[in-house]
């Protein structure tokens, strides 16, 4: 990129070829009103606010699409640009019905701030007085048609962003109206309801029914803080006032993304389920408040039983993956330390144990792909995702990919629901086959030379002997179909897998999936220049990396046998995952189970001791993201009263068990981030891991 | 030869209005019609809207009791999410309510009665104004402004501001109290009682003075509805419905507000835009009952503030065991409950949990209807939205206090005008129709929100004959 | 120097910028001193006098309210646009989007409560096609916009204009 010289307003300024006019004026401080300009968005010089008068020029030009050159006199304020200018906001307010004092933006419009900007106190233009609607049938969000200024921002975060593209004018000129999809309601039509166009709206067109009044006139106070809903640990500014949140906008982050999917923009603000306020113990089929200390003193009897002092481990812990490390290792240093019971278990029904066993995790966390890879890559292999329930934010990056870069899309899927009209190559398989059909495109790789592998000779041998008719009776999938997934995915520069909670292993039958998916990855050899593995296992919970990170857990919890448990400590927080009623009924046999909760849960139902805990809202702490990525979270607001930390809980029960003299420390599993500053990546392990054979050994068997 | 005299615009009333008296062949006074000239149409366009907006928006409906239809707005829409808001936000809007209720009632005595009262009725209309009132009593208007800038204090110390606030949100409120605030009204709580007591003694000594002219003036019997609580006292944010007939006895009581339709309906003449209630099984004009301070004084057991209660055992005094039914005592019954604002502001500010955080009661739900009611200065106010399952406003019913009043503002005007206009060829005096205003003024109209619907309260003297032939007109200047 | 005349009116609109006005609170002792207040919703005087500054609060919706304000504009030296529904038609603009007889059929005919009678027509002035802001009839001299002004905003205008100093440049505000 080349230096040029230009001035504006007189002022020599040095700018970049390639830059606009209003980037360099951005740049250098320099003040132009603009209204249909969002930095990262496409500029259209649709408003004309951002006009400027250039030497040479007969008339003036937008900024925002106007290109920075060497040797251009640009002035940014002139009376003749100020008169333009405030025409240009008259226009605007005259051609729709905008009408400020029952608005929800007042007092944070642009479109207003554009009015006081140019000294508007009257038009001087009659109005138009359209007659226009106001699309209410969308259950988050509100468009009114009245108070839209056509920027098409909207339009394009939602086109350039989040790759949904359910946003487009119909008609044109000032008749121009917005529509979704082809002209249906905004509740009908294919919105992801990520609420992203509420967020770029200048005015109060687009805006959140739930909380649109909820500032008033006051200005915004936003905590930025980490979204537990998922591993992608999206950085939120909320919008809170007296415990009480409002709005969710993205805040740019784990990786620059400028988006949230519905959970975090809307799923999380919103809890049905009524808060714990107190330590109750259940007597027959009745709750009853008891003082902590008795509780403490009860636990204490109960981990003191003859059966527990001969073998711990029929004490076991489950945690929420979306509490804080901080929270996840007072628990687990209290089982491993304490208690000394391995066994303990993240609650998000991925088997820890096995992916580490696969990934060659072992306390440090594997190199895997990152969401900078995601916007690189020209081709997604999506095995066992369902990414627009569980993985919204990812779903954008993925459309953005197939929408905006071509990138070639195949889904390893039981169904084929999503992105339909752009799946290149949809493969419908039995959730316990995918690892064969994993295998299966390896192998049509190493016979292409796309992929290389050492394996013995033997199964080598066997596995390219396999013919199509094998393999289509081993995967239950055409043979064509993964000779073409194979040539997919040989034929693309940066190919990466994304392996959701659906892989098969991640259920608990095996962690095959997984590992057929790393032995493909490793054999193609893609690597990123950093050394990452183009691929990317979707955590479902904000921490499962971090707790990952503490080490072994025994526990499978899927393959829990309840007989094999006497005491069980549960850690939710206000986490709103769905256990399932296979999972209340084993816990039901277990003869005292402990839950530390924010809110009213499902497990509740199994419970002897319940003991009220913080709400997601009211913690902050650290979070390791499917990155590998060290987040630090803000606390929005202080605990409701009565709420018991965690922490305190387990060094007071501690205490309460094994005297005051005994020595553990809470914050033990905290070691391998506790030099991580907010941001940085848990190191990586370098060395190279073992092809897992016993995938290969899978398919072939069938033969 | 009949003949029509018409008073344009009736001023010092907040709002739009025109008084007509119709004389019969003889000159004598037929019939008086107050009409209210101004239309907005908010029960239309607030159609298609989301919900959520209809608290700042219907508020517009008027700059006086702006807060009433806030309130009223914000209780309509909790109902439509099936809310109720927390406690903190609850005593926060009440407190708003108050301040509303202490400004509008000092702005009504102080700024627009008072110079009838303390300058005559027959003073010069030049000055016979609260700028006139600054003159002649600088220090009794200088206190009755300040105990209305009282009013609007606690209002923006609630709302954030003084005229349209928008702190009212579905389930609560959008911002807590601060401390700060809560202190300086406090400590203006001892100045507003001492003049809301001077304006009693001001009102009271000038009944004693004119103890006839107060006596006869514009009483009539009627009907009287208000809200009172769930034990039958005084209530100005919440409670249940009561309606009492002319002797006292309840037709309607404890009557959940939200059923208003079942027993009060609408008439509307072809002369105002000002609707006419009515309590709908005596039909109309039978039906037609009186609403604001004097009703709720009248229906209700007891007030519930030491003060108050002192004040209203006086007041019940006025009517021998039955309904007050002179207009001017109006006034009284606004002075009082004016006390009892200020004591509940004293109460309210002086609970523990006044500067709470907890603001916002949330819900999922969107209920297909939701009423809500409310005692605004002037008297009951309902607002009734209709949404679709997307939360649009698919239908809006409003019935606004002045409304209420329509029916016996045309009955004192006839009273008045049969009582005082005596036409003779001699033309009119200016005092004479001025008593006919005052008549109007006693129940404070709010034309502003009466005329929600498309206002200007104008006074002319027309005469029209039988035919309705313009034969005579004086306008006053 | 003799006293300013000052004239008052509302139109359409709620009356929230007289409220305003008032709540100059104490300082509308210091007003009485500077001018008088010659015709006012507030005052008793029915018919507009000459005057040196008319505050117009209220959009233009109805024939008599159109009377109003040439009359104003005839009478007063200084016109003000007071508020948003004279400066730029605000809510009882919102009207313009339907045809006046299904506004007043609604309210009249339509409405829930409504038992008996029909649209008001007779002594009653008619509804103008379109609400609009006032500058759109006459001339205006100043704009106040607001909803309401602040007091602050209508005492820098009105101090202004009563002793002749130049105002500061205004504080906007559309809320």
């Amino acid at each position: 990129m080349s230096r040029i010289r230009m001035t504006i307003n007189g002022k020599a300024v040095s700018a970049f070829e390639g830059q606009t006019v209003l980037e360099v004026c951005r740049q250098n401080d320099i003040f132009v009103p603009t209204l249909c300009h969002l930095d990262g968005l496409t500029d259209i010089g649709a408003c004309r606010l951002c006009i400027v008068e250039i030497e040479g020029q007969r008339r003036p030009v937008p900024a925002c699409t106007t290109p920075a050159e060497d040797g251009q006199a640009v002035l940014t304020s002139t009376p003749a640009l100020e008169d333009l200018r405030r025409q240009t906001v008259e226009l605007i307010f005259g051609e729709r019905n905008h009408i400020c004092p029952f608005c929800p933006r007042s007092g944070n419009c642009e479109l207003q701030n554009a009015g006081y900007e140019c000294n508007v106190d009257h038009l001087r233009y009659n109005y138009l007085f359209p007659t226009l609607p106001v699309d209410n049938s969308h259950p988050r969000i509100a468009l009114d048609h009245n108070r839209c200024v056509l920027c098409a921002r909207c339009i394009r975060a939602c086109d350039e962003w989040i790759g949904a593209h359910v946003l487009d004018f119909d008609n044109r000129g000032s008749k121009s109206l917005l529509v979704a999809d082809n002209g249906i309601p905004l509740g009908q039509s294919s919105c992801v309801s990520c609420g992203t166009c509420v967020s770029v709206c200048p005015t109060g067109a687009l805006f959140e029914k739930r909380s649109a009044h909820w500032q008033g006139r006051l200005p915004k106070e936003l905590t930025e803080t980490i979204c537990p809903g998922c591993g992608v640990g999206c950085r939120i500014n909320a919008s809170v006032r007296h415990r009480q949140i409002g709005e969710m906008s993205p805040a740019g982050g784990p990786s620059g993304n400028k988006v949230l999917c519905a959970r975090g923009r809307f799923g999380l603000v919103n809890p049905t389920a009524p808060r714990v306020t107190a330590v109750k113990v259940k007597r027959g089929n009745q709750w009853v408040e008891r003082p902590l200390k008795d509780v403490l003193a009860e636990c204490a009897r109960r981990l003191s039983s003859a059966p527990i002092q001969a073998s711990p481990e029929r004490v076991i812990a489950l945690i929420s993956p979306r509490l804080p490390l901080e929270t996840i290792s007072a628990c687990q240093g209290f089982m491993t330390q304490v208690v000394n019971s391995p066994r303990w278990s993240i609650v998000d029904r991925t088997d820890a144990t096995g992916i580490k066993r696969n990934l060659g995790m072992n306390g440090k966390a594997v190199p895997l792909a990152g969401l900078r890879e995601l916007d690189e890559a020209d081709m997604f292999l999506l095995v066992g995702c369902n990414l627009e329930r569980t993985h919204g934010v990812i779903a954008s990056y993925v459309r953005r990919g197939v929408l905006h870069r071509r990138a070639k899309l195949v889904k390893l899927n039981p169904k084929h629901a999503w992105l339909t009209e752009w799946t290149d190559l949809p493969i419908l398989v039995d959730r316990n086959r995918d690892d064969k059909v994993l295998t299966a495109m390896l192998k049509y790789l190493i016979e292409d030379g796309k992929a290389r592998l050492d394996m013995p000779e033997e199964l080598a041998q066997r596995l390219s002997k396999m013919t199509d008719d094998d393999v289509t009776a081993a995967t239950g999938v055409p043979a064509a179909q993964i000779r073409e997934a194979a040539r997919l995915y040989g034929q693309a520069q940066k190919p990466i897998v994304l392996c959701g909670t659906g892989v098969a292993g991640i259920y608990g039958q095996s962690t095959r999936g997984i590992a057929a998916a790393m032995n493909l990855v490793k054999a193609a050899r893609q690597k990123t220049s950093a050394g990452r593995w183009r691929l990317m296992e979707l955590a479902a919970g904000a921490n499962t990396y971090g707790a990952r990170l503490m080490g072994d857990s025994e526990l499978n919890i899927d393959h829990l046998d309840p007989h094999s448990a006497d005491v069980a400590f549960v850690v939710i927080g206000d986490d709103d995952w769905a256990w399932g009623r296979e999972w209340i009924e084993k816990l039901r046999t277990i003869s005292f189970v402990v839950v530390l909760t924010a809110r009213n849960h499902e497990v509740l139902e199994s419970a002897h001791v319940v003991i009220p805990t913080a709400s997601w809202a009211e913690r902050q702490g650290t979070y390791v993201n499917l990155e590998g990525r060290v987040q630090k979270g803000c606390r929005l607001m202080e605990p409701a009263p009565g709420c018991i930390d965690e922490v305190a809980f387990f060094e007071q029960l501690a205490r309460a068990w094994r005297g005051p003299e005994f020595t553990w420390s809470p914050t033990a599993g905290l070691e391998p981030v506790r030099q991580l500053a907010d941001g940085h990546m848990v190191p990586c392990q370098s060395r190279e891991e073992p092809i897992d054979l016993a995938a290969i050994e899978a398919l072939v068997a069938e033969v | 030869m009949s003949r029509v005299i018409k008073i344009d615009p009736v001023t010092r009333v907040e709002g739009h209005g025109r008084v007509t008296i119709h004389l019969d062949d003889a000159g004598h006074v037929a019939d008086a019609r107050f009409h209210v000239v101004e239309f907005r149409g908010f029960e239309k366009f607030c159609e298609g809207r989301h919900f959520s907006e209809m608290p700042t928006l219907t508020e517009r409906i008027c700059g006086i009791c702006p807060v009433s239809h806030h309130l009223a707005s914000a209780k309509a829409v909790d109902a439509i999410c099936g809310v109720q808001p927390t406690p903190t936000a609850r005593m926060l809007r009440e407190l708003m309510h108050m301040g509303q209720m202490i400004q509008s009632h000092a702005l009504s005595f102080f700024h627009l009665s008072s110079p009838d009262l303390l300058l005559g009725f027959d003073s010069d209309p030049a000055t016979r104004n609260v700028f006139g009132l600054i003159a002649a009593n600088p220090e009794l208007a200088r206190k009755g402004i300040r105990l209305r800038k009282y009013g609007q204090q606690i209002i923006a110390a609630v709302g954030g501001r003084k005229i349209h606030p928008d702190v009212c949100v579905p389930g609560g409120m959008n911002r807590a109290l601060d401390p700060e605030d809560r202190g300086a009204l406090l400590a203006g709580v001892e100045e507003a009682l001492a003049t809301t007591r001077l304006g009693i003694r001001v009102i009271l000594d000038y009944y004693a003075k004119n103890e006839k002219f107060v006596r006869t003036f514009a009483s009539f019997p009627s009907n009287y509805m208000s809200l009172v609580t769930p034990e039958g006292n005084l209530e100005h944010y919440d409670g249940l419905l009561r309606m009492i007939g002319p002797d006292g006895t309840r037709l309607e009581d404890f009557y959940d507000p939200a059923s208003y339709l079942s027993f009060i309906a609408e008439a509307t003449e072809d002369w105002s835009y000002l609707k006419f209630p009515f309590y709908r099984p005596q039909g109309y004009p039978d039906g037609s009952y009186r609403v604001g301070p004097l009703a709720r004084l009248n229906a209700c057991d007891a007030a519930g503030t030491p003060e108050a209660q002192k004040e209203l055992d006086k007041f019940r005094k006025l009517g021998g065991g039955k309904p007050v039914e002179g207009s001017l005592y109006y006034h009284y019954a606004r002075l009082i409950e004016v006390l009892f604002g200020i004591e509940r502001v004293q109460q309210l500010l002086n609970h523990p949990d006044i500067c709470g955080q907890e603001l916002i009661a949330e819900s999922t739900q969107i209920l297909p209807e939701g009423v809500g009611v409310i005692e605004a200065p002037r008297g009951t106010l309902f607002h009734h939205y209709m949404v679709d399952e997307g939360g649009a406003i698919e239908r809006v019913n409003l019935i606004v206090a002045s409304g209420q009043n329509n029916a016996a503002m045309n009955r004192a005007v006839t009273a008045v005008a049969k009582q005082y206009v005596k036409v003779n060829g001699k033309g009119l005096q200016e005092g004479m129709l001025n008593k006919v205003e005052a008549a109007i003024r006693c129940y404070d109209p709010c034309l502003s929100c009466s005329t929600h619907a498309v206002g200007q309260m104008p006074l002319v003297v027309e005469m029209f004959d039988c035919e309705g032939q313009l034969l005579d007109r004086l306008e006053r200047d | 120097m003799a006293k300013k005349r000052i004239a008052t009116v509302w139109l359409c609109g709620c009356s929230g910028c007289h409220m305003s006005f008032l709540d100059l609170d104490e300082k509308l002792i210091d007003l009485a001193a500077l001018a008088d207040i010659v015709a006012s919703p507030v005052a008793d005087v029915k018919e507009i006098p000459e005057c040196d500054i008319g505050l117009v609060e209220g959009a233009i919706a109805n024939e008599e309210n159109l009377h109003v304000l040439q009359e104003l504009r005839a009478k007063a030296k200084v016109l003000v646009s007071l508020g948003d529904c004279a400066g730029f038609g605000c809510i009882p603009m919102l009207r313009n989007q339907f045809k006046n007889e299904e506004v007043l059929d609604r309210a009249y005919v339509l409405a829930e409560s409504n038992a008996l009678g029909s649209v008001p027509d007779q002594e009653v002035p008619a509804l103008l096609p379109k609400v609009r802001p006032i500058h759109e009839y006459v001339e205006v001299d100043a704009w106040i916009p607001g909803c309401p002004p602040s007091p602050e905003a209508i005492w820098q205008a009105v101090s202004a204009l009563l002793t002749g100093k130049p105002a500061e440049e205004p504080v906007l505000s559309y809320d």
